[in-house]
């Protein structure tokens, strides 16, 4: 009998699944984005996945893996993009989505259950109390809360309230941690970046406490641009307007949305970048004048709710995946454009690369500051020119924050985080959550061949 | 270190309290004036490139006779600060040396110690499209008379011609 075998046997009453091609299927994220991590991660499997319906059961996975010493990767949805919740070295699955329960929500708060989906979360708190999630990923029909604070950093809502780190966005988080007798953490406050974006490897989350915004009746727009940089102005303009609530404000290059957008087809003129924007309904009196006032068109209107295939399904990272369903070639980077100067490297590096690299842009608040990153597609030709685009826009002055790595360090801010260290050593002493993603748990010394230091961690 | 803290709404709905917002914008200078009647003041808004720096040399020439608050404002997605000093009066001519002097510094000047919209704007002129727009709802010149003061009424010739 296997480990993994005897640990199973101890979970009478737990779901469990051990068909090889649906535990692979539950192994799995959206990591085939990156040709580099497909080549790396392709063959990952767990040996089986366990569903637990509430925290007790979830307790008793872990001492029950604790026991046998089994790695347990937690995951949600699996929506990432880096093998967030893809169990590298083997083990169990240790499927969330069945905790999905809204606790409670009142005027500005809601509390869930880690697995609850973020669409849902928003239906409720909508109807019960006013107000929905600051953020979602672009995957909020399918995305959940605890797999989004895992694994995601920002998205729509980003252009207005920063990102996901900044305090006050997150409000509480429980965890149970992994020893003999699992124990439940509250983490709150500054606390909150323990586990916050560590991947489920210090401690696995239950329970969210997040800030709701304002439910406004979202519209999608999509204005075209004659050039990409007319777009881009326009975008750094419009994200500092505080006084009209939007939860979007994306620039996409010329060529790209026309070729490759169904839902848009025959809408934006050949040639033009296009802005795809969610603006408050009571505010288009306003949007709309300054949109004209920048030189744009709206070719596409709409309801966010009413839209078979929602203007935030092509953004961020849904703008690569609408590509790749009919481009297999490409690829994506993930960049910061620094501010004050964001605009013009962008200029620099769109005249540099051309349509190897098209621009994708969404416009963000940083640290209070209006800035954006680059979601930017990269016609892929092989790993070594990728690294080499990498660096070039490294040199620049614009950091990547890596797609194509899977560890928390290579991926994020390629420095050890010493505090989610410390915090594993509390919640994980013998290295069984998600193995492998943290490379200072292996290597307390390791170092990056070349590190980026943001003004804002400075 | 926290060093005083209340319910907004309850210090508003108790009368031998104040909300904080009481102490602060144009209360500043009220809450003085109840015990001071020889100061005054001044809107001003500081350049948010040279944010912090601008304070300082606002206070290190004018400390001897401006109390500085300022009030922390986004205006166009950018941190700054508005300040409305307070200020120990010593007649026009020296209120408008420092309006001068904070104007050579890069801070923006609202002058409050006028009430026309001229005098206050930034270039002491109304937009033409504001002056074109009372000529359509306002010809002869009858709603709040004195506050636009280049407003040129419409004559009984033109109305009945």
């Amino acid at each position: 009998m296997s480990g993994v075998e005897a640990l199973l046997a101890e979970l009478d009453g737990i779901a469990v699944e051990t068909d090889r091609a649906l535990v692979r299927q539950k192994s799995r994220d959206f990591f085939w984005y990156s040709p580099v991590l497909k080549r790396q991660l392709n063959g990952v499997t767990a040996e089986a996945v366990v569903m637990p319906k509430g925290e007790a059961e979830v307790a008793r996975v872990l001492a029950a893996a604790w026991r046998h010493r089994i790695p347990v990767t937690p995951r949600g949805a699996g929506t990432g993009n880096y093998g967030q919740a893809m169990p590298i070295r083997g083990g169990i699955v240790l499927d969330l989505s069945a905790l999905d329960r809204i606790l409670w929500a009142k005027p500005g708060v809601v509390r869930a259950e880690a697995g609850a989906k973020l669409i849902d979360i928003d239906a409720h708190t909508r109807a019960a109390v006013g107000g929905e999630l600051r953020f979602h990923p672009s995957t909020r029909r399918t995305a959940t809360i605890g797999g989004f604070i895992a694994g995601g950093s920002s998205g729509i809502g980003s252009c207005t309230w920063g990102i996901l780190r900044e305090p006050g966005n997150i409000l509480g988080l429980r965890l149970l941690t992994m020893e003999e007798t699992p124990r439940v953490i509250e983490l709150r406050g500054p606390d909150i970046q323990k586990a916050n974006h560590a991947y489920g490897t210090n401690g696995v989350i239950t329970e969210v406490e997040m800030p709701l915004a304002p439910a406004w009746e979202w519209i999608d727009l999509v204005a075209a641009f004659p050039t990409l940089m007319d777009a881009a102005r326009f975008g750094d303009a419009f994200t500092r307007q505080d006084g009209i609530p939007k939860k979007l404000v994306s620039i996409i290059a010329p060529g790209v949305p026309q070729a490759h957008f169904k839902a848009l087809e025959g809408k934006i003129p050949p040639g033009r970048a296009v802005a795809l924007l969610m603006v408050a309904e009571p505010f288009l009196d306003h949007a709309l004048p300054f949109i004209a006032a920048h030189g744009g068109t709206v070719v596409h209107r709409e309801p966010t709710e009413a839209a078979e295939v929602p203007l935030y399904e092509h953004s961020w990272n849904h703008t690569t995946l609408q590509v790749l369903k009919t481009d297999k070639t490409v690829t994506y980077l993930q960049t910061l454009f620094p501010p004050p100067g964001h605009l013009d490297k962008v200029a620099q590096m769109e005249a540099r690369f051309g349509d190897e690299v098209p621009m994708h842009l969404e416009f963000v608040k940083f640290g209070g500051e209006v800035t954006c990153f680059g979601l930017q597609l990269v016609r892929f030709t092989t790993e070594e020119r990728l690294a080499e685009i990498i660096a070039i826009h490294e040199q620049a002055g614009c950091p990547i924050f890596n797609p194509h790595a899977y560890t928390l360090e290579e991926g994020g801010m390629k420095k050890v985080d010493h505090v989610q260290l410390a915090f594993k050593r509390e919640t994980d002493p013998l290295g069984l959550l998600n193995p492998g993603k943290m490379l200072a748990w292996e290597n307390p010394d390791w170092r990056p061949t070349q590190s980026v230091h943001l003004y804002e961690t400075a | 270190m926290i060093v005083a803290e209340q319910d907004t709404i309850a210090a508003e709905q108790d009368h031998n309290r104040t909300p904080f917002y009481e102490y602060a914008w144009n209360h500043t200078t009220l809450h003085v004036l109840k015990r001071d009647k020889g100061v005054t003041y001044l809107q001003l808004l500081f350049p948010p490139d040279r944010l912090l720096e601008t304070v300082a040399a606002f206070r290190t020439r004018f400390g001897g006779e401006a109390w500085l608050h300022t009030e922390v404002a986004r205006f166009s997605g950018r941190v700054t600060m508005s300040a409305l000093p307070v200020i120990r009066w010593r007649g026009a001519a020296r209120l408008a040396e420092i309006i001068s002097g904070c104007e050579a510094m890069g801070i923006q000047v609202a002058n409050p110690h006028v009430y026309t919209l001229e005098e206050g704007a930034r270039w002491k002129l109304v937009a033409a499209d504001r002056l074109a727009f009372k000529r359509r709802i306002d010809p002869w010149g009858l709603l709040n008379p004195g506050k636009m003061t280049s407003y040129v009424p419409v004559s009984e010739e033109e109305m009945t011609g």
